[in-house]
């Protein structure tokens, strides 16, 4: 019986294991340079106009850095147009886009 | 009197409708409230493009006892977008009904309106603001006012921080006889809320909250 138990335990353990691989890899990220990008509470603009969209999972906001980074779900597309066109609809203009292969 | 104030007060806390920018971004609403000595101000607005944004103004001005409703249009005549800075520069009008129960003018309504630019620049540590605004409703009061803001963040904090700048506001209303004020303010932020508390060189409290949807 506790090998039995041990075994159910090991194969959820790994099945967990899985579940989680695939939720790593169930977005891509985008990095967007943003000129402009330098107050907090202007800048929650960019995470209201972003969140809309069905493609996005998150955003992430580095106001050091002026950098926005996309979380865009693996089967979502979002262009580099779709990108610069919110951005600018949140008052910024971008600098750059590079997205993580 | 009291109780339009705090009507004014429960629209701008509770308003489930919508920085210290008169514009938001595209599709956004924000609430305004501003108190100081001179005057209570709510503006609600909405911005179909994040260089405009049309809305309800209402205000009241102490000195004067005068109610001023108004629609308020802002525009957004230039930005400067730079990797470590954002300057802009703003015009601001509105036209609407302007009412007092000032002694000789007891009752009177009339047509009133205002314009005027605001330029404000900043980088993550310094910010600087100026704005002028020229009031008019012709047999009741005429004013012209003009301010300016100066202010550090003591600190630099990332993203969904609560945020904290040191400011000083100096305003200048030529018509008055004690025409120059001065007002030390805190101004604090975090995710969609803007707060600025604030004492002026009269011992005055002012009071802004600004809330974007």
């Amino acid at each position: 019986m506790k090998k039995i138990y041990l075994f159910i335990t090991v194969v959820l353990f790994c099945f967990s294991l899985n579940i989680n691989a695939n939720e790593k890899n169930d977005f891509k990220e985008v990095h967007v340079s943003v000129n402009g990008l330098v107050c907090d509470f202007c800048a929650q603009s960019i995470a209201k106009l972003f969140k809309k969209e069905k493609a996005v999972h998150d955003i992430d906001v580095d106001l050091k850095m002026g950098m926005v980074t996309i979380h865009i779900k693996s089967d979502a597309i979002m262009d580099d147009i779709k990108i610069t066109e919110l951005i600018t609809q949140s008052g910024y203009s971008v600098e750059g886009i590079h997205r993580v292969q | 009197m009291r109780f339009i104030f705090y009507i004014i007060i429960f629209i701008t806390l509770f308003n489930s409708v919508s920085h210290a920018r008169p514009i938001s971004y595209a599709g956004g609403w924000t609430t305004m409230f501003m108190n100081d000595d001179n005057r209570n101000k709510m503006h609600v607005h909405f911005s179909p493009t994040h260089k405009m944004s049309i809305g309800l103004n209402i205000e009241y001005f102490h000195d004067e006892e005068l109610f001023f409703n108004s629609i308020q249009v802002n525009n957004l005549l230039k930005r400067w977008n730079k990797k470590k800075s954002q300057a802009n520069l703003y015009l601001k009008s509105g036209f609407g009904i302007a009412y007092t129960d000032k002694n000789k003018f007891d009752g009177k309504s009339q047509a009133a309106g205002f314009t005027g630019i605001s330029f404000d620049w900043e980088n993550r540590s310094y910010f600087v603001k100026y704005e002028n605004r020229y009031f008019e409703a012709e047999k009741i009061y005429n004013s012209f006012s003009q301010s300016a803001t100066f202010g550090v963040a003591p600190y630099e904090g990332s993203y969904g921080d609560l945020h904290t700048w040191l400011m000083i506001k100096v305003e200048n209303k030529p018509e008055k006889e004690d025409n120059l004020t001065v007002t030390p303010l805190v101004r604090l932020f975090k995710n969609v809320h803007l707060f600025e508390l604030g004492l002026n060189d009269r011992g005055k409290f002012l009071f802004n909250y600004v809330k974007r949807y």
